[in-house]
């Protein structure tokens, strides 16, 4: 296991023979790390914004044609700017915390799920050089890391002292939970498939043939599983508003809740990156468009579905949504794996 | 047996990439017929005076008002245009046809008085 990656390897061997002169020894080493890193956090934070931006701009837009309305149009060309002018407007009003609310944990979650998503991030290879943590085991901790999320949904929804966000944060601990062990079933069978719990080498063995194509049964349990987990629809009970008004996020305020949309797309951007990686073969792609654009490029045909499928489709009952994830996912999820050994491994 | 399930999905596709129904209202306006039934204009030079608008409104819309034209002070009709339904009644029995019904349907104000209208305002 290694914990470096030629991205930040580069950055490293940069900043480490340009500051030589000025220091020594472990010094040198630390400093060239730490500049590094946040040489790599700045490049994670502007896709993880310019990603959030485009997609919030373009639902709208898509969720408004497939209504026959127009969307955003008067603030800027084709609407592009409104959401620019709805984040502005919520970074000028109040931070308010209700006097029910825990509010240690209340006001700290919501960042630390943020940040928890970020940490994923890093994990997450863009092209073989573009890697934050280059590890043999990334799919391992990106898996372990995203079942985290929802103890600290339910810790937001819980500490907020409000019923609707409990009620909304325990919906959410259900189904996460819930739709977690088809999820694992499917990535144990990818992890077989590959013969590695690396992201690289996973998209490295795509290159004869796409994982969709070898399990089409594991790609279609995988990406309705992550609708549940994205918690997009038809799976949002979480903000379910005609009976929980806003969900968990209820008593969440202005800032706060520009915190909690950018960490929905997040997550969106999580869940899209892992399925073109895990199935459709990553940045391979043919050569005259690099790498990183040929992996964009599939993500933003995943988000663009994942649209379509919320303009599609209602919401579904709450007895419903579990019986789906245990009586139809968890089999087939286990038939892949099955089938998966049989095919390929024995 | 269960529909085509990849049909809703379809559709909204088809709906994605066609026109929408709906168009932004102040700047663009829906193409109206002929025939059409907005707020009365009233042309002052040519109106008689004869009150028939007055009598056949079925709501009692119209009400004759004192105006000083020209030629010397006239009864004219004054319009209240909350009450009115738009029947084209007084466009009917108006013997000079000087008062017609345009087509322009947005009068909407703040104060529900601004909605009577002084001929001198339908002129």
């Amino acid at each position: 296991m290694e914990i470096s990656s030629p991205f930040i390897g580069t950055f490293f061997a940069a900043i480490s023979s340009l500051l030589s002169n000025y220091l020594n020894g472990t010094a040198l080493a630390a400093v060239s790390v730490l500049a590094a890193l946040v040489i790599f956090l700045i490049a994670l934070s502007i896709i993880i914004i310019a990603f959030s931006y485009l997609f919030s701009w373009l639902e709208r837009k898509v969720v408004a044609r497939a209504h026959g309305r127009h969307g955003p149009t008067y603030v800027g060309p084709f609407g592009f700017l409104q959401n620019l002018a709805d984040f502005v407007k919520l970074l000028s009003k109040e931070h308010i915390v209700p006097s029910s609310a825990e509010r240690p944990l209340f006001t700290v979650m919501l960042p630390l799920m943020f940040g928890l998503f970020v940490i994923i991030m890093a994990f997450i290879p863009f092209t073989n050089a573009f890697v934050g943590i280059n590890t043999s085991l990334a799919l391992l901790a990106v898996f372990v890391l995203l079942s985290f999320s929802p103890l600290l949904m339910f810790l937001i929804g819980w500490t907020s002292g409000n019923k609707f966000s409990s009620i909304s944060a325990q919906r959410s601990v259900i189904i996460l939970v819930s739709y977690e062990i088809p999820m694992f079933l499917v990535v144990l069978a990818v992890a077989m498939l590959a013969g590695s719990f690396s992201l690289g080498s996973i998209v490295g063995m795509q290159n004869t043939g796409w994982f969709a194509l070898s399990m089409p049964i594991g790609i279609v349990v995988f990406f309705i599983v992550l609708l549940a987990e994205l918690e997009r629809p038809p799976f949002d009970l979480r903000d379910a508003d005609s009976e929980l008004i806003a969900g968990w996020l209820v008593e969440v305020s202005a800032p706060y809740y520009l915190i909690s949309l950018m960490l929905d797309y997040t997550r969106v951007l999580v869940g899209s990156l892992l399925v073109s990686i895990l199935f459709l073969g990553g940045w391979l792609g043919p050569a005259p468009i690099p790498p990183f654009v040929w992996l964009m490029l599939k993500v933003a045909l995943l988000t663009i579905f994942i649209m379509v499928i919320r303009a599609t489709t209602v919401r579904m009952r709450m007895d419903r949504v579990l019986r789906l994830g245990w009586a139809y996912l968890m089999p087939l999820a286990v038939a892949n794996l099955l089938i998966t050994f049989m095919l390929f491994i024995r | 047996m269960a529909a085509n399930p990849a049909k809703p999905i379809i559709e909204v596709l088809k709906q994605i990439v066609s026109k929408p129904y709906t168009m932004e209202y102040p700047e663009n306006r829906e193409s109206l017929t002929d025939n059409y039934r907005g707020v009365e204009k009233l042309d002052m030079k040519t109106c008689i005076s004869c009150s028939a608008c007055a009598r056949i409104c079925p709501n009692s819309t119209i009400t004759m008002v004192d105006v000083d034209t020209d030629k010397g002070a006239k009864v004219m009709p004054e319009i209240n245009i909350e009450r009115c339904l738009f029947c084209g009644l007084c466009e009917e029995v108006c013997p000079p046809k000087c008062l017609v019904l345009t087509k322009s349907y947005d009068f909407e104000r703040y104060d529900r008085r601004e909605f009577v209208k002084r001929p001198e305002e339908l002129d």
